[in-house]
């Protein structure tokens, strides 16, 4: 990988080690071993005769399982390449590790195999931010384990460490002194196993479930793959990327203690590895016509964690639904609220949203009965705990002030939100997309009220708030003189009004008038927001842009699959195929693999697109974003029991097939052809796709 | 008898179908440690009907905790799930029944009003 760290995982469980499978983390960098966001270890060192190993290769068997092939010394030493050491590993509730040593020697060798051993424990919260510790440590060694255990009050978390051959255990790790005869073996299982312990808990000394096991996920994986549509398509790397957005979506199912072993998608490796409500909705959205079930785990959770009560420090109200869910030390001791964090204005609509989206796929109607309170209860909190200024919009503003978040949209940064001059307004604040989360909520709320909970009153009612919102929204948000929605209101209702990627999610709301959709698509695909990979956060030309800032110029792809479904859903097929084009070309040059974020650069000035500094990968909602293109592209779109298929391909991509896509029809096949030329007037920077110019 | 702890539970008794637990059946034990005594509640959920008993019998779930820490959760001044994380409370079986039944449990008190304007000048 890039940054030389090999990471290995399997829903919140996940091992980042450098290339020679060792661990050697200080408290402010993300490698180890984690789970439920602790560092169950921080120190895992191999030697051999007391020198360390050289990497020769890593192969990534699987995306939980990786093998280590090292030979010992610096590789200048003859004597030393007579060994090899092979390090096969597996995470698990912990890891498992295989180490085998290889003697090619006609004559047999004596070694002392020294593994160092230590954990910090420290919360993902404190590696990100370099917080120090207030528990104390206990190592000990016990019934052939050595066991690391911190504790402060009652909060006990311990790793348990065995080896299957002969060790010696001290509090630091284990020796192993053996012989190997010539062109002999020697190996040794070791057991790295996590635990959370409760009050009144036994320290019991776990072993390493067996329950899932390396055959059982790799059968786990193979059914998922199954599963999935088939692709076919004439031009490959597209087919590499859906391969690719399918293992990583595997990777980050995440199995939260509520929904009966099923699995939603966490947010993202390394620091998001939990249940998010916005992410986790967005990505099952991505992956409806690929694996509706996502979905259905989804909303489930989410519903069963939906806010019960008003709590300041949680920003929890009745209805809403969360934001994200930690489990480490600081939420514990509510130094940090997520157990779990409410502080979020889009997931509520957004749930109601993937339930109805979720019914038109599936016709699932029994999980739409059963979670008839819930999307109540989210529609409810819309109107009477969102609308802080009551004026009909949904409005946010932290009430914890200490270690709430400030801004509650998906663009979460302290700078993202601004007028053209580069002010930033103050709480709360109206983003626009918010309000058109709300129309579709409303809107879909009312089909769901008429169709399946069969409350026709109810559903008038929705359709017509929902229409009055639209009206209102037209008239408020609309910039008169540049012809787009501004980024938000100000608490005087003033527009907040640079011109920013929201307005592609105002298209696949729906809340955009039929008259204004052309003047804002025209700025979509214009010089200021596309700059040939995709569409930009911010516009060139705003005080904050910055083709490298965050939320104010860089490209997300999540971000472009929605706009480009918005572009879809008011009849410009042909830019939502110049969109796809950029982004599934982009994915090409990072293997298939989309990043969270690249930078904004026009494409003809770097000619591939640039990684943000830090961006999260894999990322769920940009791995999401391959399958909601293709959804785009070929125009899939349920109607009554059918699938209707409307394709608009860029010319590069040829043939494209899908195959099983699964639904209420039960199983369709979808085909297109690539016809739209997204090339515009200018060279093609790539042979298979178009540069997708400013036209 | 513990006071907040035990007026929790008959009210909860009291309050019969609870329409956000319809998804739920299953039952939930709770061990309230005071000293040396150990006081006992059984909650019951059938799809919705809740039903809450001193029966000391196997359950799917065991919560186990001080007295102390059930006087503060039953009266919203202690969060459950973090108190659960914490190692204030200590869960036997099926974990997944923590979530149902800390919706049932009061919010906080509140410091200050929240902010929100009244319902004057809505629609404008």
């Amino acid at each position: 990988m890039s940054d030389g760290l090999i990471k290995i995982l399997d829903g919140n469980t996940f091992v980042v080690s450098d290339e020679r499978g060792d661990i050697e983390a200080s408290l402010t960098d993300p490698t180890g071993l984690f789970s439920f966001d602790t560092r169950f270890l921080s120190k895992w060192v191999l030697s051999v005769n007391g020198s360390r190993l050289n990497p020769l290769s890593v192969d990534d068997l699987q995306y939980f399982e990786t093998r280590f092939f090292l030979v010992p010394g610096t590789g200048t030493v003859y004597v030393d390449s007579k060994l090899s050491v092979i390090r096969q590993r597996a995470v698990g509730n912990g890891f498992h590790e295989e180490l085998t040593i290889l003697n090619h020697d006609d004559k047999p060798v004596d070694l002392t195999v020294r593994i160092d051993a230590g954990c910090d424990f420290a919360d993902l919260f404190e590696v990100k931010d370099a917080l120090s510790k207030k528990g104390k440590y206990v190592n000990r060694v016990e019934k052939g384990r050595l066991q690391l255990v911190y504790e402060r009050d009652r909060y006990v978390r311990s790793t348990v460490i065995s080896a299957s051959a002969p060790a010696r255990l001290d509090k630091e790790g284990l020796t192993f002194k053996l012989k190997i005869g010539p062109h002999g073996r020697w190996t040794t299982d070791l057991d790295v196993v996590t635990a959370m312990l409760g009050y009144g808990e036994r320290h019991e000394l776990p072993k390493f479930g067996r329950g899932r096991g390396r055959q059982g996920m790799e059968r786990n994986l193979d059914k998922w793959l199954d599963d999935a549509p088939r692709i076919e398509c004439d031009w490959d790397p597209l087919k590499a990327t859906y391969r690719r957005s399918l293992v990583d979506l595997a990777a980050l199912r995440f199995t939260p203690p509520v929904v009966g072993g099923r699995s939603l998608p966490a947010a993202g490796l390394p620091w998001f590895m939990t249940m998010f409500g916005r992410d986790s909705i967005l990505t099952s959205l991505q992956a409806l016509p690929f694996t509706p079930e996502l979905a259905k785990t989804t909303l489930l959770a989410l519903g069963a964690w939906q806010g019960s009560r008003i709590d300041d420090f949680r920003d929890e109200d009745p209805g809403r639904i969360l934001h994200e869910m930690r489990y480490g030390e600081l939420t514990a001791f509510e130094e940090r609220p997520h157990s779990p964090y409410y502080g979020c204005a889009d997931a509520t609509p957004l749930y109601v949203v993937l339930l109805d989206e979720y019914e038109r796929w599936t016709g699932d109607r029994k999980l739409v009965r059963s979670l008839e309170l819930e999307a109540r209860a989210a529609l409810n909190w819309i109107d009477e705990y969102a609308d802080l200024q009551g004026d009909g919009y949904i409005w946010y503003q932290r009430r914890n002030e200490k270690t709430g978040l400030e801004n509650q949209c998906w663009k979460d940064s302290w700078d993202s939100i601004s007028y053209r001059d580069g002010r930033l307004p103050g709480f709360p604040r109206a983003t626009c997309e918010l309000q058109g989360y709300a129309y579709d909520a409303k809107m879909r709320g009312a089909r769901l009220a008429r169709e399946v909970w069969k409350d026709p009153a109810f559903a008038d009612e929705l359709e017509k708030q929902a229409a009055e919102l639209k009206r209102r929204f037209n008239r408020d948000f609309w910039v008169e003189d540049d012809e787009y929605f501004a980024l938000a209101l100000d608490t005087e209702g003033k527009q907040v009004d640079a011109l920013a990627s929201n307005n592609g999610h105002l298209l696949w709301s729906g809340i955009v008038d039929k008259a204004k959709a052309k003047a804002v698509v025209r700025h979509l695909i214009g010089p200021r927001l596309f700059c040939g990979w995709g569409v930009r956060t911010l516009a060139e030309g705003e005080a904050r842009f910055n083709p490298i800032g965050y939320h104010v110029g860089t490209v997300w792809p999540f971000d472009n699959s929605f706009i480009a479904w918005g572009l879809r859903r008011y009849g410009f097929k042909d830019e939502a195929a110049r969109i796809a084009a950029g982004i599934l070309d982009a994915a090409e040059f990072f293997d298939g693999r989309l990043p969270e974020a690249f930078g904004g650069y026009e494409r003809s000035l770097t000619r591939f697109p640039v990684q943000y500094p830090t961006a999260c990968s894999p990322q769920a909602w940009s791995t999401g974003a391959p399958l909601l293109l293709l959804r785009t592209m070929l125009g899939l779109e349920p109607v009554g029991d059918h699938l209707v298929v409307d394709p608009a391909l860029p010319a590069g991509i040829g043939h494209l097939e899908l195959l099983d896509v699964p639904g209420r029809w039960h199983r369709v096949d979808a085909f297109g052809r690539g016809r739209v030329d997204v090339n515009g007037k200018r060279a093609s920077l790539r042979p298979q796709l178009g540069v997708g110019g400013n036209t | 008898m513990t006071e907040t702890t035990g007026a929790f539970f008959e009210a909860l008794g009291r309050r019969g179908h609870q329409p956000l637990l319809e998804k739920i059946s299953g039952t939930v034990r709770f061990e309230v440690v005071d000293g040396k005594r150990v006081e006992r509640w059984l909650l019951t959920v059938d799809k919705g009907d809740v039903a809450v008993s001193r029966k000391n019998v196997r359950a799917d779930c065991t919560l186990r905790a001080d007295k102390a820490v059930f006087e503060r959760v039953a009266s919203g001044k202690m969060n459950a799930m973090a108190a659960t994380l914490r190692g204030d409370i200590a869960i036997d079986g099926d974990s997944a029944l923590l979530v149902p039944f800390q919706r049932l449990l009061p919010g906080p008190p509140r410091r200050r009003r929240r902010l929100r304007a009244t319902a004057a000048g809505r629609r404008a």
